[in-house]
C-alpha cells in the first residue's frame, strides 16, 4: 500500500520527543485516535521513525485576529485567511530507540500495514488476539501473554452500567479467545469460562443466533477470524425454583437450563458457612469469629451416612437440609435452655451469638433451596462456557453462590496444581464482591485470585461501574484494563491513570460498543469498537431452531 | 454637538494611530495641488453621484512592502561605498465568489550599493539570495529609493499581469501604469487636494458609497480621479473615511466612469473598522491583511540580519 502523507511536523512551537503537532495537508484529514508516523533525520544515526497517536485535532483561520473576522472571511469575503488544521500527537514508539523530537517540517504519514503493526507494537506481540477495530477500520489486538498468565493476567473492565457494554465486550473477547486456537495454543483449546449472569436473563441466550446480526457485523467478525455464530459450547445453571424438585428458577428460558445446589455434606466439608457471613460489616460485628468456630465444629462432628450420599449425621441428628443444620447449630450457639457452648461460640457476648443465629435463620429462608440432599453442583467442566444465573437471587444468596463457586475454583486449582485448562471467571459488580473497604471471605478469595491466579491458571475478567470502589489489589493486578463510558468524575480518579488526558475527557462520551484498552505492551490507551454480537442477548433476539426442520 | 462643551468650534481625534501620521495633512485645510486640474471632465454639474448597484466583479487588491535588512559598506583602500541589503515583497488578494484568497505573493531581496560599486554578492544560502543593484549616488535616501523602486516594479508587474487577465485590480497608492486596463489606484491619505474651494465641500458632504464627479490631472501621467466616502464617519475629521481613486486616461472617459461607479459601490464593503485596524477605515481589509502576510514573508528580521552577517564574513559563499 503506498504510504499516505497527511501533513508535516509543526514547528511554530517546539516539538518534543513525547508530543508534537502536525499541520494537516489541505486535501487530507486526521481524527482522534489515528495512528501516524513521523520520520526525522538524526545526525550520526540516520532516519528515526516516531509513531504516535492523535490525541486532539484543531482548526483555525490563520490571519484572523478578531472573532468577528469570521464574518469578514466567510460571509463578506473581504478578509483572506488560511485555514490551518492541525493534530496533536502523543508519541507511543520510537524506532530505532533514539528519543529525539521530530524536526519541524518533516513529513508525517498515516500508518498502514507494517508501519501500523509497528505503531501498535504488534510486531513484538508474542500471541496477538484481535479484540475489535480501531477507528481506521483495521483490527487491534491484545497480547495474550498478558492475559493467560505468561507475562501477566486478568482483565479489569470499567464503565457505566447499560452503556459501557462491559459484559458484551468480555464475551466478545472470550469468543475471540475460543475461536483462535492457533493463537492461544493448547491452553485455549480447552479453556473453561465461568460467567455469572447478574442482570436480567441477558446471558441465557449465548448459544442462540442473534436475528439482529447485520451483514456489516458479520463481515467484521469474519475480519477478526471468528465465525459469526453463537457460542458453540455453553451450559446454563440457575437456582432451583423451590426446595422440592430441581426445576430451574428462570423466566424466559427453561430448556437447556439446569438447577444447581449443594448437599449439606458439601456445605460442611467445603466450609460454605463462611459465605453466609460475607458482608463487610460482619467482620466488625465479630460474626465471622463465631462463624469460624461453628464451621470447625461442624467439620469435626459431621459424619457421613451410609446409603444417603449428601446427608450427614451430627451427633444423633440427621442433617438433610439447611433447616436441619440451623437447628443443630442453634442447640449449641443459642440453646433455649442453658448457656451457649463456648466451643461453638468462643467468649463472645450473648448478643453476638444471637445475632449470628438471626442471620443463620434468615439464610435458611433465602438459600434453603440451594442446600439439599439431592444436590447437584455446577459442572464447570462439561462445556467451555458455564453461565450461572444469579439475577433472581437475593443479594445475600448471590454472595453465597459467587463465594462458594469462586472458592471451589480456587481450591480445585490449588489442589491439582495444574495451570491448564485455564479457568476464566467473568464477574460483574466487583465493587460488591471485592469492595475497597472492609473484609469479607469473597474479597479474600478474589484478592487471592488476582494475586496468585496467574500461576494457578485462574484468570479473572472483572467488571465494575467504578474501579475506584474496588479493592486496589484486584484492579492493580489486572494487566489489561478496559473501559467503556465513564462518569465524568470517575474518569478523573487515579485508577484511570493509564488513560491520556484526552481519553479521560472523551470517556464520558463513548457510545455503547466503543471502549478503550490499555495493555502493558503498548504505552498508550487505544480506543476501539467491537462488533455486534452474533449471539442473542434477549429472548426476542434469539433465533429458535425449527424442531421440525428437515422432517417435512 | 454637546450644549455645554468648553470650546467653540469642532474638535476631532485622528482616527489613525499616531505612528502613521494623519490621514489628511491638515494645515489650515489641505494644500492645493500644483497640478493643473480639470474638474469638468465628467460633468459641470458638481454634485455627489450615487452609483447604481452592480454585481460583485472578481477583484484583486495589490500591495507591497519593503524593508532594509541591513546597511553595509563596500570598498578597498580609502574609498568606501555605502550600501544596503533589503527585502521587498508584493502580492495580491483576489476576491471572487464571496471568498478572499491570497495570490502570488513574491519576495525579492536586493543589495543596493552606491558610487557605482558592484560587489556582485552571491547567494548566502539556498533560502536567502540577494541580487545586486548599483546606483551612482551615495546618499542614504537614494539607496532607499532604489529599494522602493524595486518594490513598486514588483507591484506594477503583478498589477499589470492580473489586469491583463481581465480582473479589476485595485492597487495601493498612486498609479504608474499607463495601459488601458481595469486598474484603479487607491489613495487612502490626503496630502493635497485636487479640488477648488468651491468643489471641496461636495467631497466632504459625500455619504458612504457616493463619489464626486471625475476630474482629470497629470501632465506626465494623465489620470482620471474621484473622491469617494467608504464609511460613515460621524464625529471625525471631515476628510476621514474619504479616499481618492484614479485610473489612467488611456482607458477612456466612459470606461473610467464605469470603473468609478463600480469601485465606489463596492469599496465600503472592504472598509476596516476602528478596532480592527489602526488606519481604519481607509486601510481596506484585504490590503491590511495582505500587508501583514507580506511582512511575515520577509522573514524574521534578526534571523535575516544574522544570515547577512555570516554570509558577508564568509565572503558571500553560498550556505555559509
Amino acid at each position: 500500500m503506498p504510504e499516505e502523507q497527511v501533513g508535516r511536523v509543526l514547528g511554530v512551537e517546539p516539538s518534543t520527543s513525547t508530543e508534537f503537532r502536525v499541520v494537516i495537508d489541505a486535501d487530507n484529514y486526521l481524527q482522534l485516535d489515528d495512528l501516524v508516523q513521523a520520520r526525522t533525520q538524526v545526525p550520526k544515526v540516520g532516519e528515526v521513525h516516531l509513531y504516535g497517536l492523535v490525541t486532539e485535532v484543531a482548526a483555525r483561520y490563520e490571519g484572523a485576529r478578531f472573532e468577528s473576522d469570521m464574518f469578514l472571511i466567510a460571509e463578506e469575503g473581504s478578509l483572506p485567511a488560511e485555514l490551518a488544521r492541525s493534530a496533536s500527537v502523543q508519541t507511543i514508539r520510537v524506532d530505532p530507540e533514539i528519543w529525539v523530537a521530530p524536526d519541524p517540517g518533516e513529513p508525517v504519514y498515516r500508518v498502514s500495514g507494517k508501519s501500523r503493526d509497528k505503531a501498535l507494537y504488534a510486531d513484538e506481540m508474542g500471541r496477538r488476539l484481535p479484540i475489535g477495530f480501531a477507528r481506521d477500520g483495521d483490527p487491534i489486538w491484545v497480547d495474550l501473554d498478558f492475559f493467560d498468565g505468561r507475562k501477566g493476567g486478568h482483565i479489569s473492565i470499567s464503565g457505566v452500567s447499560g452503556v459501557a457494554t462491559k459484559t458484551s465486550f468480555a464475551l466478545s473477547f472470550l469468543r475471540s479467545l475460543t475461536a483462535h486456537p492457533e493463537v492461544t495454543g493448547r491452553a485455549a483449546s480447552n479453556v473453561r469460562v465461568l460467567v455469572f449472569n447478574v442482570k436480567q436473563e441477558d446471558l441465557l441466550w449465548l448459544d442462540k443466533p442473534n436475528r439482529g446480526l447485520t451483514d456489516q457485523a458479520r463481515a467484521q467478525w469474519a475480519r477478526m477470524g471468528i465465525p459469526s455464530e453463537p457460542f458453540p459450547s455453553v451450559s446454563f445453571w440457575a437456582a432451583p425454583r423451590s426446595s422440592v424438585g430441581m426445576v430451574p428458577d428462570t423466566d424466559s428460558r427453561s430448556e437447556g437450563v439446569s438447577a444447581f445446589s449443594w448437599t449439606p455434606r458439601e456445605f460442611i466439608e467445603n466450609g460454605l458457612l463462611r459465605f453466609l457471613f460475607a458482608e463487610t460489616g460482619d467482620f466488625r460485628q465479630q460474626l465471622t469469629f463465631v462463624e469460624e468456630k461453628v464451621r470447625s465444629q461442624l467439620a469435626r462432628l459431621a459424619e457421613p451416612v451410609e446409603g444417603r450420599e449428601g446427608v450427614v449425621r451430627i451427633g444423633t441428628r440427621l442433617v438433610a437440609t439447611l433447616a436441619d443444620l440451623v437447628e443443630v447449630v442453634e442447640q449449641h450457639v443459642d440453646p433455649e435452655d442453658g448457656e451457649p457452648d463456648q466451643a461453638w461460640t468462643g467468649r463472645v457476648q450473648g448478643g453476638t451469638a444471637q445475632a449470628f443465629m438471626r442471620r443463620l435463620r434468615a439464610a435458611e429462608h433465602r438459600i434453603g433451596r440451594l442446600i439439599r440432599a439431592d444436590g447437584r453442583r455446577v459442572d464447570r467442566m462439561a462445556e467451555a462456557v458455564t453461565v450461572v444465573d444469579l439475577h433472581k437471587l437475593h443479594d445475600f444468596a448471590q454472595r453465597f453462590v459467587v463465594g462458594a463457586l469462586l472458592d471451589e475454583v480456587f481450591a480445585g486449582k490449588e489442589k491439582t496444581g495444574q495451570r491448564l485448562p485455564l479457568q476464566v471467571i467473568l464477574l460483574d459488580e466487583l465493587n460488591k464482591y471485592a469492595p475497597r473497604e472492609g473484609h469479607s471471605p469473597i474479597k479474600d478469595t478474589l484478592i487471592d485470585i488476582a494475586q496468585r491466579g496467574r500461576s494457578l491458571g485462574i484468570i479473572l475478567i472483572g467488571a465494575q461501574q467504578t474501579a475506584s470502589r474496588v479493592a486496589p489489589e484486584v484492579v492493580e493486578n489486572a494487566s489489561i484494563r478496559v473501559s467503556g463510558r465513564l462518569d465524568a468524575a470517575e474518569a478523573e480518579r487515579p485508577e484511570y491513570g493509564w488513560m491520556l488526558p484526552s481519553t479521560r475527557q472523551r470517556a464520558r462520551l463513548f457510545k455503547p460498543g466503543t471502549m478503550v484498552v490499555f495493555q502493558p505492551g503498548i504505552p498508550a490507551p487505544l480506543v476501539f469498537t467491537f462488533p455486534y454480537p452474533p449471539w442473542a442477548t434477549r429472548p426476542e433476539e434469539a433465533v429458535e431452531e425449527d424442531p421440525f426442520e428437515g422432517l417435512s | 454637538m454637546a450644549e455645554d462643551q468648553m470650546w467653540e468650534g469642532q474638535m476631532w481625534v485622528e482616527a489613525w494611530s499616531p505612528e502613521y501620521g494623519s490621514s489628511s495633512e491638515v494645515d489650515g485645510g489641505l494644500a492645493s495641488s500644483d497640478e493643473e486640474v480639470d474638474p469638468f471632465v465628467e460633468t459641470t454639474d458638481w454634485r455627489a453621484i450615487v452609483p447604481s448597484p452592480s454585481g460583485h466583479p472578481a477583484a484583486a487588491f495589490i500591495d507591497g512592502v519593503d524593508r532594509v535588512d541591513a546597511r553595509a559598506f563596500f570598498g578597498g583602500g580609502a574609498a568606501t561605498s555605502p550600501g544596503l541589503f533589503g527585502s521587498v515583497a508584493a502580492g495580491a488578494v483576489v476576491v471572487d465568489g464571496g471568498r478572499a484568497r491570497f495570490e502570488t505573493c513574491e519576495v525579492q531581496r536586493w543589495s543596493v550599493f552606491g558610487g557605482g560599486a558592484d560587489p556582485r554578492v552571491r547567494p548566502f544560502s539556498s533560502a536567502i539570495t540577494y541580487r545586486g543593484r548599483s546606483i551612482p549616488g551615495t546618499r542614504p535616501e537614494e539607496l532607499r529609493n532604489e529599494l522602493q523602486k524595486s518594490r513598486s516594479d514588483l507591484e506594477e508587474d503583478l498589477a499589470r499581469r492580473l489586469a491583463r487577465e481581465g480582473m479589476l485590480v485595485i492597487a495601493d497608492g498612486p498609479l504608474r501604469v499607463r495601459e488601458p486596463v481595469n486598474l484603479v489606484g487607491y489613495i487612502k491619505s490626503h496630502q493635497k487636494t485636487y479640488l477648488s474651494p468651491g468643489h471641496a465641500p461636495v467631497a466632504l458632504a459625500l455619504a458612504c458609497g457616493e463619489r464626486t464627479p471625475i476630474f482629470g490631472f497629470g501632465r506626465i501621467r494623465p489620470r482620471y480621479s474621484w473622491y469617494t466616502r467608504i464609511a460613515a464617519a460621524p464625529n471625525q475629521h471631515p476628510w476621514a473615511a474619504i479616499a481618492r481613486c484614479e485610473v489612467s486616461t488611456t482607458v477612456g472617459l466612459q470606461r473610467a466612469i464605469g470603473l468609478a461607479d463600480l469601485v465606489t459601490h463596492h469599496l465600503p464593503r472592504f472598509a476596516s473598522k476602528a478596532f480592527w485596524d489602526t488606519r481604519a477605515p481607509q486601510n481596506l481589509v484585504p490590503i491590511a491583511t495582505l500587508e501583514r502576510k507580506l511582512w511575515s514573508l520577509l522573514g524574521d528580521r534578526d534571523l535575516v540580519m544574522r544570515r547577512i552577517r555570516s554570509g558577508v564574513r564568509a565572503g558571500g559563499r553560498a550556505d555559509a
